[in-house]
């Protein structure tokens, strides 16, 4: 499937207000605001005498607002800590969190048990309750502060129908992908040069060295990285399984930095002594910094998927 | 101050844009026709609030809705339910009590 298709304001308006909705009534709410919306400007048209054009969808979009807030109507009931304009992310930020978490726990557990690898309490069942505990608790108080700072600043007041992506909006240029290809093979020449154990418990960061767990993880990334930047040379369209091949990239990292803050993160120290104490700790940072980094943009090539294959399955709007 | 009025006018009307809704919709119709009719006894409400606000009023049951394709234009058209006519009443019997509480203030605090 490739996405070539331009679509009008108003299309990629009702996509965009579709990607925010919840899965219940979704396809109905949309038809229903499609032909509200179509109805309203065929008879502004016939008022005025003038067709509808870009321009009028534009106008009457703006009179509607941020799709987000459109979509939040829609949400109905009020939420006290995160209102309904943030809630379907900030559910699905919990959900894919305890997903990941809960797969590496497993995945130490496993190798635990399988490898006979020592990892201390990692295991215990009150680490999952711990981290499940700490992973909410962080992430709603993200959404909470956002949601403060989005009403403080207006930011859905100042939105312009303008702005809306256009949904088959190439990749990057030939160029521009040619010159990340180079720049990722040269990289991984680059972490080539520090010599690490390719082992599993490297990967699973039991071998005291955190730099060499990230190195390991970030090699990972870049292997799967370079097809992706030489194929772009020659096209620059998106498809499906390229966007999920490239959310799949940024989630290794990410994977990796978690593992890491997991087992060996704290021995950073120890492999180095001469670096200062409050350099060893800002690894932590490093690496929560790293982690909310490559989330963030999984996140957002994964709206750029569902906007994309939204505005693939959506009719354009008729006037008649 | 204005903006601080327009919050207050806002919440002042949202509770009675239910009673509006559910009153136009004693007779059937569809979106941007009920917007219409509110429009035309002076309650100018926005679509982006109208619409979704309909669409709540029937996930409660207030509302009936059925899809129907006349003059070849697809339209979703709405009316109020039986349960909707009995909440309907009770909040207006509670808006006309408030009326009246308001009305003795007033005429106290003169």
């Amino acid at each position: 499937m490739n996405f070539l298709t331009k679509k009008s304001p108003l299309d990629r308006y009702i996509a965009d207000v579709k990607s925010y909705l919840p899965a219940k009534n979704r396809a109905d709410i949309v038809e229903e605001l499609r032909v509200n919306l179509a109805e309203k400007l065929a008879n502004r048209a016939e008022d005025s005498g003038v067709e509808v054009s870009e321009e009028s969808e534009i106008e009457l979009l703006s009179e509607f607002g941020h799709p987000l807030r459109l979509a939040a109507q829609y949400q109905g009931e009020e939420r006290s800590l995160v209102g309904p304009t943030l809630y379907p992310f900030y559910r699905m930020s919990v959900l894919v969190s305890l997903v990941i978490s809960t797969c590496v726990m497993l995945s130490i557990s496993l190798a635990e048990i399988f490898f006979r690898v020592e990892l201390g309490d990692v295991s215990s069942p009150w680490m999952f309750v711990n981290t499940y505990i700490y992973i909410i608790g962080v992430i709603t108080a993200g959404y909470v502060l956002t949601e403060r700072l989005m009403k403080r600043h207006n930011y859905l007041d100042s939105w312009e129908p303008n702005a809306m992506e256009q949904p088959d909006n190439a990749l990057a240029s030939a160029w521009g992908a040619l010159v990340a290809c180079i720049a990722a093979i040269t990289w991984l020449v680059i972490l080539n040069l520090l010599s690490i154990e390719h082992s599993l418990e490297t990967l699973l960061g039991q071998n005291q060295n955190p730099i060499y767990t990230l190195v390991f993880w970030m090699k990972i990334e870049i292997v799967i990285l370079i097809p992706q930047y030489f194929y772009l040379v020659f096209n620059q369209t998106w498809s499906r399984n390229r966007l999920l091949l490239r959310i799949g990239s940024e989630l290794i990292l990410s994977l990796g930095c978690v593992v890491i803050l997991f087992n060996n993160a704290g021995s950073l120290g120890l492999n180095y002594p001469d670096v200062p104490q409050s350099l060893a700790s800002a690894f932590y940072y490093v690496l929560w910094g790293m982690i909310i980094a490559t989330t963030l943009s999984a996140i957002s090539y994964w709206r750029k998927l569902r906007l994309l294959e939204i505005s693939d399955q959506l009719p354009a709007t008729s006037y008649q | 101050m204005s903006e601080k009025l327009e919050a207050m006018r806002l919440e002042l009307r949202r509770g009675i844009l239910i009673l509006a809704v559910l009153n136009a919709l004693k007779q059937e119709q569809y979106g941007y026709s009920l917007r219409k009719a509110l429009q035309a006894v002076d309650i100018d409400i926005g679509e982006g609030t109208l619409y979704p606000l309909v669409r709540r009023l029937e996930s409660y049951g207030l509302l009936d809705s059925r899809w129907s394709s006349e003059e070849g234009r697809k339209r979703r058209y709405y009316q109020t339910s039986p349960k909707g006519i009995e909440t309907l009443l009770a909040l207006q019997t509670d808006w006309q009590q408030l009326n009246k509480s308001l009305a003795k203030i007033s005429e106290a605090n003169k």
